[in-house]
């Protein structure tokens, strides 16, 4: 795996919130916190696993990275580029710029202005440089060809579901399922074109050509995924968000499935967003792994270092609480009292701490950050590394 | 595994076959499986989905649709044939002797009754007693299973509950009358590891309090590692292998568990590649002839394909029904060497 110093995608502070409606007027009565301020970065050619139980808000990420919900809060950087503008709804893009840059830029100094992180130094630049100052003509920038932009990054950044049941139209041929991002983006200039990259891709997946002209119905679940794989690779997308991809088939399915997922990623360079609860999964395909509870990312570092020794108390009871096959392996439990509390009203301070066997009285009051304990390691803990 | 064999079997399946006659023709679900489950001890079923693993556990409690046949075979429970019970005396078995958990507790219980209705149904009908000691033994059920504020939850319906409580409700129902023989279908499956974990340890305690057998049907061994005795390896409606636990996962004598195995990615090990077994489960419609799992295995040769094996044992208490057990010691022999190295 190749590292590169810049990020593929960088999140700050991503915030979603879903509105509980109720009564005849349908009045919000209350928001579900699914993901409550995450950052992290993805560096190209690597995977990222994110892994949680349900409800933690893994699958919130990967679809608001998609824009496939728009986000509440926060900013998505793609290939060093602010794309948050193209997921949000068309009259809070106004709304979102002078917030995040021009409100921001306008107090500050030439010299405060170079401290700025990279990614929004580079706005400071277009603001003053490119729009000498001018708000409205700033924000056009963002909203011009918008239809086209968004085009842009979906064709960059593709999705593979959970489920190969219910993400395959079951009324649609393989080859028009898998070809209709093609017509989309405009990729082929004859039908005949069309069916040799549909036909190709088939191949890389390990199905064959012919399969074009079946239905989804046809094909077991292990094939099924497969189409999804194909669905999503044929634009030769950089990114691909795998959301709890292999988690609906057997074993032996699934591990076919995931060395499948690794030759393509070596043979097409991709980043891959691997979403999964499980973490043998997440231990075997990822480079880093991020952990997340009740909306947060509680500990994020390089695969070993986070095997060997987990910090924080979270993960260390997640760890230990996966079956191991093996009759003879011994090893501490940390048995975790209670269920996940709801992501509605979650708990004060730390989200973890009514479950947490180190609590203490600081982490019911205050929140504790997402810091840097070692190189290339963050965790949210203020006793982080007192069980492992 | 001399322990084992000092304890009496409360119950032998012998020989057990269900058909399903479907509109396309006829599904072979179980088809020829033998077993035994020992007294205060827990017996895991492991196949991946189609092996025939819940039809299995659905025969013993003839609990199968009008499709679905028991062709023949014998399911000998304390010394009856319960295919032989009547309706009414089955009654009498189901939920008081021998109990069922299944997958997912939201479809199992019913939403419009209270837990506490649920639970005391089961009691009134099979311990016969009146309504007031039935809701007090209820609340001592909820209690056991770890459900914080019985007194309240009792009269919750089933929605209010999270999942993991919700097993910890059906759990409670199902132990209610004290039966003999749990069956748990996929008990954890729906469940977070952290739950799973606590659900998991629930059901040890229990066992050692009340002493009943368990029958634990799941797709996971790492399930299977942590609670069983004995294992049954279930593969398109045959038994592979049969085996104490220990033995099993050090020495496994059939291709199908031991590519199972090499599937998982283990925590404590690194991999650069997962060891996939080749192809698809076969359409239960159209087995395989000769040994069904010879599409998908590496050692298979022409005999294989012809002739099936069965069932036999290999060495004390373990049975593999394989006709290349040698050639599979050798070919495990040759992988460990290389891991070690």
């Amino acid at each position: 795996m190749t590292r590169k110093d810049e990020a593929l995608l960088s999140v700050r502070h991503l915030v979603k919130h879903f509105p509980i409606r109720a009564g005849i007027f349908k009045r919000i009565v209350a928001w579900v916190k699914a993901v409550d301020g995450v950052d992290f970065d993805i560096y190209e050619g690597e995977t990222l696993g994110l892994v949680g139980e349900s409800g933690c808000g893994k699958t919130t990420i990967g679809m608001t990275l998609l824009g496939l919900y728009p986000p509440t809060g926060g900013s998505v950087y793609f290939n060093g580029e602010d794309i948050t503008p193209y997921l949000l709804p068309r009259w809070k893009v106004r709304s979102y710029l002078k917030q995040t840059y021009v409100n921001h830029f306008k107090k500050l100094s030439g010299d405060e202005i170079e401290k700025l992180p990279q990614e929004v130094r580079r706005y400071a630049e277009v603001y003053f440089n490119d729009h000498k100052g001018n708000t409205e003509s700033f924000v056009r920038h963002f909203t011009e060809n918008r239809k086209e932009k968004q085009k842009a990054i979906r064709r960059e950044m593709q999705i593979v579901f959970q489920d190969p049941y219910s993400s395959l139209n079951p009324r649609m041929r393989i080859g028009n399922i898998i070809g209709e991002a093609v017509d989309v983006h405009g990729l082929a200039s004859s039908s005949a074109e069309r069916r040799r990259m549909v036909a190709e891709i088939l191949q890389k997946v390990g199905l064959y050509p012919e399969y074009a002209m079946r239905y989804p119905h046809e094909f077991s679940g292990g094939q099924r995924q497969r189409i999804g794989i194909a669905r999503a690779l044929i634009l030769n997308p950089k990114l691909v968000v795998a959301d709890e991809a292999v988690s609906a088939l057997d074993v032996s399915i699934r591990s076919q499935i995931l060395n499948l997922m690794e030759d393509l990623q070596r043979e097409f360079q991709l980043t891959y967003l691997f979403i999964s609860h499980d973490l043998s999964v997440i231990k075997h395909i990822s480079d880093r792994v991020a952990v997340m509870y009740l909306g947060k990312i509680v500990e994020v570092a390089p695969k070993k270092k986070l095997f060997d020794r987990p910090l924080h108390p979270y993960t260390v009871s997640l760890m230990s609480a996966i079956p191991i096959p093996d009759p003879d392996y011994k090893k501490r439990r940390v048995i975790l009292k209670g269920d996940v509390p709801s992501p509605i009203n979650p708990p004060s301070g730390c989200r973890f701490h009514p479950r947490c066997p180190i609590a203490r009285e600081v982490c019911s009051k205050e929140e504790p950050p997402l810091k840097e304990v070692e190189e290339d390691r963050k965790v949210a803990c203020f006793f982080a590394g007192e069980i492992s | 595994m001399s322990a084992l064999s000092e304890k009496k079997p409360i119950l032998q399946v012998k020989d057990l076959r269900t058909y399903f006659y479907t509109e396309d023709g006829i599904v072979k679900a179980v088809d020829g499986v033998n077993f035994e489950v020992y007294e205060g001890e827990t017996l895991g079923i492991v196949g991946e989905s189609g092996c025939g693993k819940s039809v299995t556990s659905l025969s013993i409690l003839r609990l199968l649709d009008e499709k679905g046949k028991i062709e023949s075979g014998q399911i000998v429970y304390k010394g009856k044939n319960l295919l032989e019970l009547s309706e009414d005396e089955m009654r009498k078995i189901r939920g008081n002797e021998i109990a069922m958990i299944f997958q997912e507790p939201m479809t199992a219980l019913n939403p419009v009754y209270t837990i506490g209705d649920q639970i005391m149904e089961a009691i009134m009908l099979h311990q016969k007693l009146p309504k007031d000691e039935a809701r007090k033994l209820s609340i001592e059920m909820l209690r056991k299973v770890g459900i914080p504020e019985p007194e309240k939850r009792v009269d919750e319906y089933p929605h209010e509950l999270s999942g993991g409580m919700r097993q910890r409700a059906m759990i409670a129902m199902s132990l209610s009358c004290n039966p003999s023989i749990l069956i748990a279908d996929e008990p954890t499956t729906a469940l977070d590891v952290t739950i799973q974990a606590q659900i998991l340890e629930l059901m040890k305690q229990l066992q050692n309090e009340y002493g009943m057998s368990i029958i634990m049907i799941t797709h996971d061994l790492g399930v299977i590692a942590e609670v069983s005795d004995r294992v049954l390896v279930m593969y398109a409606g045959k038994a592979m292998e049969y085996a104490g636990v220990r033995e099993l996962f050090k020495n496994p004598k059939h291709p199908y568990t031991w590519g199972l195995m090499n599937s998982i990615p283990r925590l404590d090990v690194e991999y650069e590649r997962l060891n996939a077994i080749p192809g698809t489960v076969p359409d239960a419609l159209h087995f395989p002839e000769g040994c069904r799992f010879h599409t998908r295995c590496e050692l298979a040769t022409d005999k294989c394909r012809v002739e099936e094996p069965p069932l036999e044992e290999v060495a004390p208490g373990h049975f593999s029904a394989c006709w290349h057990v040698d050639k599979l010691e050798a070919a495990i022999a040759v992988q460990r060497e290389g891991e070690s190295a």
